[in-house]
């Protein structure tokens, strides 16, 4: 049992990277749709990931070890977090690190480190990219573990799999207060990953970037990782927020025939959410950036209200 | 034995301190000596609270002195060993530091004084956390007050420095008087002046007398701790001494008043009402908020980390409030978790904190100005002390998988037992608390972003800063084995949480075997079995290793090229770089209903009519002091009122002099006569 | 909102389809011939980095209607982008300014290999209308060597969409 759960989470440590760049194509398809163009194929981040990392590097003589090591720090915790979080069944090989605050204060240390290279080379790209980004995520921490947390006290415990685990049986949650956190959980999600109308992941404009600033820099394999670490990212939060918020594709682990089914169940439900995200970037610009704490405070108050109504 | 060891270092320490002024002639003599001592004396130290904490029986040794009222009693108990320990290990590091540190002065200061205080320093906080007798006591604590004010005002050549130590010196003393008031109801209650008397008398205390006590204790150790709105004087001080004694200050001093706090609140006064435990935890989260945000708006790094202490002192009040919450309650066991996380903050911002202002320190010894905004590409120049710096950056920003994370986890773990509680205004305090906390987390890690960055990264902003060197060997030990402390607290956590236990004896409702379950029976997981920081730990290493080397393999054809960062085609210059201030501007903004932040741009034009072609913009962000604005001012305005009103007795008059005296000595005995 | 969508979906196709640009004419070489590998590795996933170097802001706005819903090139998985970092084809309109010979420079050198030029238009590719004037620094390949040129003043969109589809082989010649 203990191989096979350290087995498994190998497998989901290296299916969400695999599949992470089709998420990204799909949304960008849809997108492209939605504005009456063909679009790129669904594979398409696949085949940039491919080229870049068949190119050669340019780094900046200005930058340290920070900036040649940042991208596999990110793309390390991000793999690490892949590994930690239940994804079509509960047995994760380091249980207990199985945590909510354990996964936000791992992905803090991409970011950090992130926005450590993005001051790095001394660009003033970078620097404002960095400064964004870090006080985006600092006001996002509020609302993304607000947004958990209701799940986390219904069940008493900030124990992934636990949470997981009971949300089937949907004893203490209810609709309003679940109603609530989901949507706080999205508007975390979109913020974390430098979605609208946060950030415009396709913007060609230095002075409107967030998490682009940052990686202006980067080129060949480095980039390569960096950008199929954003993807990575952005199927992580989709699988938490769906097993959390959207409960039914958690199986055993010792049976096969059901894994795949709520694998495909899962495939599912995250292609519905990342159609959701491309609706929402279709029909909405990007706010302002001062117009964002607002949103990032709803998102918190969301949370706060929803854990308010499941305390009592 | 730890007695004998004991001895061995207050004796090593006071030593160090007589040679170090015998020999002031000569600053290397005073130096090597004054430090050779202090070191002897903390390793001293921390064998003695070694050697205790495996026997682990509560020890009082009493020394009977002539003096009226005064006997030394040396108390030993698991708490007691736990502090000496963290002053012992983070004094014997600094001093390791200073051998290199104090070189800078030997050109324009005399060391001596400067290392009799330092090792006094080092007596008095030994003393302070082992005396059992209130005298006894008050001397250790008026003691350290004093020797850190010497250490404050060393560079006493600036004004600033001055200033800032005569800050620090009244709130020291306003504290301290209220501790003497709060020590004169303990012993009027237990009608003795030992600490052991306290608590065998406590069930005796009206609850009146108790809630006094501890508003008292709250505002005499908040101070030396600095708690939001006591906290004034940290961000003057920390700057204005020399690093390492910031460093002392910050790492261990404060922790003092956390140590009397828990004292105060679980042995003199164990009954403790619900409300305190609330007002310790609302005073935490505010402190913790506040901190951190004011941190953000500042650009002197010292500064900078002094307010970080402000915030994590709020972390450690949120756990031990929590704790006193719980076992108001009757939940020994949540309150357990409560104090051990406290505890656990406490032993981790020791460590870190101290490490990041030895940092700071090495940077403004070879920059010459704590002034953040003309540092830069110190990474290139001082690679040791940056990645020094960047580990202890992490840890205290609480990332996974460092020791800071550790003790957030489980302050959050108890906060979140609170949110599920019967009372509903622990509910909203918990809430509140969690809320505090989470954002805290993030907008420390902005911060070290910002001072790590800033400081570090990009290219340097001035010529000092380009000319900046690797400091000593000795100075980047000391980090080094504090950077190595930083990880083996996240590491060795299990080990640590099992030794920490011991210290929930303190409590009555506690005892060693406490089993730490939850109210809905999910365990914590603070035994060995359960959340493995070292597995942790070692997959994040070995995952970042094992990419690392995955694209070095798979890419090792392929060419890096070398070339200037890309600026639109542009020579870039440090110019463009952002500044600590602009980097935080957007926060700044954003809490402008807290910050209260002001905003002044001055132009400067070629042609003042035209108004087209500035020649330099200037845009200066500040934040006002609000505390001494609507506090201190104020305070101290109805302090010189009411003094100008009592000139008017001093006439100077000899008659009526006498008759001051006449009437005082009428009224005693009036006095005298009703109360017999 | 729901207005939108329907609007969107009511749209008729726009886009041109590929087999109508089969016959347009070949892009003109330049300097040296590309490898196949690099034309493999291209095809299919390609992104521009463009640089006017003094350019009248014609061959831009053609650029420009690349990416609408007609032409839409990035269905062939081409892209433009802000940094040269990321860049795999340098596109150069206008001819070069003295002004902006160190900046081109500092872009070509700024792109890792391997890497394509492009002169786009006429300016580009020998000065054009601006030939011999005291202000330009002449085609681009005095400045960088170019690859291949996209002749025109400006060309139109469908011209710049096939030759790059010729450069990379995506349509068989």
């Amino acid at each position: 049992m203990g191989n096979l759960v350290l087995v498994s989470s190998l497998v989901q440590a290296a299916l969400l990277p695999a599949l992470a760049p089709l998420v990204v194509g799909g949304i960008k398809l849809l997108k492209a749709r939605l504005q009456n163009r063909r679009g790129a194929p669904l594979w398409q981040p696949y085949r940039n990931l491919w080229k870049l990392w068949h190119k050669d590097e340019v780094i900046s003589t200005d930058a340290s070890w920070i900036f040649t090591w940042a991208p596999y720090v990110m793309f390390g915790s991000t793999l690490v977090v892949a590994a930690l979080i239940p994804v079509i069944t509960l047995s994760v090989a380091l249980p207990e690190a199985s945590d909510v605050l354990v996964i936000v204060y791992a992905v803090a240390l991409g970011i950090f480190f992130m926005a450590l290279a993005g001051l790095d080379v001394g660009s003033a790209f970078g620097g404002l990219g960095a400064s964004r980004e870090m006080t985006l995520s600092a006001l996002n921490e509020g609302g993304l573990l607000f947004a958990i947390l209701p799940a986390a006290i219904a069940t008493g415990t900030t124990h992934l799999p636990t949470i997981m685990g009971s949300q089937l049986e949907l004893t203490s949650w209810h609709v309003a207060p679940w109603l609530l956190a989901g949507s706080a959980f999205f508007i975390a999600l979109l913020a974390e990953n430098a979605r609208y109308p946060f950030d415009n992941p396709a913007t060609h404009l230095e002075l409107t970037m967030v998490h682009e600033a940052m990686i202006l820099e980067y080129s060949g394999k480095r980039l390569a990782l960096l950008e199929w670490t954003a993807a990575t990212k952005l199927l992580l939060f989709t699988v938490l927020g769906v097993n959390i918020f959207w409960p039914g594709s958690i199986a055993n682990l010792t049976a096969p025939l059901a894994l795949l089914s709520s694998f495909l169940v899962l495939l599912v439900k995250v292609a519905v959410v990342a159609a959701a995200i491309a609706a929402v970037e279709s029909s909405m610009p990007k706010l302002r950036y001062f117009r964002l704490p607002d949103l990032l405070f709803t998102s918190f108050l969301l949370g706060a209200i929803a854990i308010i109504m499941v305390a009592l | 034995m730890h007695l004998a060891l004991f001895c061995i270092a207050i004796v090593a320490l006071s030593l160090g301190g007589v040679l170090a002024a015998l020999l002031y002639r000569s600053n290397r003599a005073a130096h090597l000596t004054g430090l050779s001592a202090s070191l002897i004396g903390t390793l001293a130290a921390v064998a003695s609270a070694a050697a205790w904490w495996r026997s682990g029986l509560s020890t009082t040794w009493q020394i009977a002195t002539t003096i009226p009222l005064l006997t030394l009693d040396v108390h030993f108990d698991y708490l007691a060993a736990f502090f000496v320990m963290i002053i012992g290990t983070i004094a014997s590091l600094v001093t390791v530091y200073s051998v290199g540190y104090l070189r800078q002065y030997y050109t324009e200061h005399r060391l001596a004084p400067f290392l009799v205080c330092y090792n006094l320093f080092m007596v008095s906080m030994l003393l302070v956390v082992t005396a059992g007798n209130t005298v006894y006591f008050l001397l250790a604590w008026e003691l350290m007050s004093l020797t850190s004010y010497c250490l404050v005002i060393f560079e006493h050549r600036r004004r600033s420095t001055v200033r800032a130590g005569l800050l620090y010196f009244i709130m020291t003393h306003i504290a301290t008087a209220c501790l003497v008031l709060m020590f004169v109801l303990l012993a009027n209650n237990s009608g003795s002046l030992a600490f052991n008397d306290f608590h065998t008398a406590a069930s005796n205390l009206s609850p009146l007398a108790a809630s006094v006590i501890f508003l008292l204790a709250l505002i005499g150790f908040g101070t030396k701790a600095g708690i939001i709105p006591l906290h004034v004087w940290l961000p003057e001080a920390h700057p204005a001494a020399p690093s390492s004694i910031s460093a002392l200050m910050s790492g261990v001093m404060i922790k003092m008043g956390i140590y009397m706090l828990i004292r105060v609140l679980f042995e003199f006064t164990p009954a403790a009402p619900l409300w305190w435990g609330i007002l310790i935890v609302a005073i935490g989260a505010i402190s913790s908020l506040l901190g951190v945000l004011y941190a953000l708006t500042e650009h002197d790094i010292k500064r900078l980390l002094a307010y970080h202490s402000v915030e994590n002192i709020g972390i450690i009040m949120l756990g031990i409030g929590s704790a006193v919450v719980f076992l108001a309650q009757e939940k020994p066991a949540i309150a357990a978790v409560g104090i051990i996380a406290s505890l656990y903050h406490t032993l981790n911002h020791a460590v870190f904190k101290t490490l990041l202002f030895l940092g700071a320190g090495a940077v403004v010894s070879q920059t010459g100005t704590t002034n953040m905004e003309t540092h830069g590409g110190l990474i290139k120049r001082m690679p040791w002390t940056a990645g020094f710096f960047l580990i202890s950056s992490l840890a205290i920003s609480g990332i996974v998988p460092f020791n800071g994370f550790i003790s957030e986890w489980l302050t959050f773990q108890t906060l979140l037992q609170g949110i599920n509680n019967v009372s509903g205004i622990v509910k909203v305090t918990s809430l509140g608390a969690i809320a505090a906390l989470a954002f805290t987390g993030g907008l420390a890690a902005a911060c070290f972003v910002k001072a790590f960055g800033i400081t570090f990264l990009a290219r340097p902003r001035s010529v000092e800063s380009e000319a900046a060197q690797e400091v000593s060997r000795w100075e980047t030990g000391s980090m080094a084995a504090l950077a190595a402390a930083c990880i083996a607290l996240s590491v060795l956590a299990s080990r640590v949480l099992a030794e920490l236990r011991h210290i929930t004896t303190l409590h009555p409702a506690w005892s060693a075997t406490v089993p730490f379950i939850t109210a809905r029976g999910a365990t914590l997981a603070l035994d060995t079995h359960g959340f493995s920081p070292a597995t942790m730990a070692a997959a994040v290493l070995i995952i970042i290793a094992g990419v690392a080397a995955a694209t070095w393999w798979l890419t090792r054809r392929r060419q890096v090229v070398f070339g200037p960062t890309w600026n639109c085609g542009t020579p870039l210059t440090p110019r463009m770089e952002i500044t600590a201030t602009a980097f935080s501007r957007a926060l700044v903004v954003i809490f402008r209903g807290i910050l209260r932040g002001t905003r002044q741009t001055s132009v400067e034009y070629h042609d003042a009519r035209l108004r087209y072609f500035p020649t330099t913009t200037t845009i200066t962000l500040h934040v006002p002091n609000l505390y001494t604005r609507w506090m201190y001012r104020p305070a101290a305005q109805a302090l010189f009122f009411g003094t100008h009103q009592l000139r008017r007795i001093q006439t100077g008059n000899v008659h009526v002099y006498l008759l001051y005296i006449f009437l005082t000595l009428v009224g005693l005995m009036l006095w005298v006569t009703w109360s017999s | 909102m729901a207005r939108l969508f329907l609007k969107v979906f009511s749209t008729p196709v726009t886009v041109i389809p590929p087999a109508a640009l089969v016959a347009e004419p070949d892009v003109t070489k330049i300097g040296q011939q590309l490898t196949a590998k690099v034309r493999q590795l291209f095809n299919g996933s390609l992104v521009i980095r463009q640089v006017a170097a003094g350019s009248s802001n014609a061959e831009e706005e053609e650029l420009k209607a690349l990416s609408n819903a007609y032409y839409d090139i990035e269905r062939f998985g081409i892209s433009f982008t802000a940094s040269p970092r990321h860049a795999d084809m340098l596109m150069v309109t206008g001819p070069v300014s003295h002004n902006m010979v160190n900046a081109l420079r500092l872009t070509y050198e700024a792109i890792p290999g391997p890497k394509i030029v492009v002169a786009v238009g006429d300016g580009a590719i020998d000065g054009g209308i601006f030939k011999g004037s005291y202000a330009i620094a002449g085609g681009v390949s005095a400045v960088i060597p170019v690859h291949f040129s996209i002749p025109g003043d400006p060309p139109t969109p469908r011209q710049i969409l096939v030759s790059l589809l010729h450069i990379l082989n995506t349509i068989a010649t």
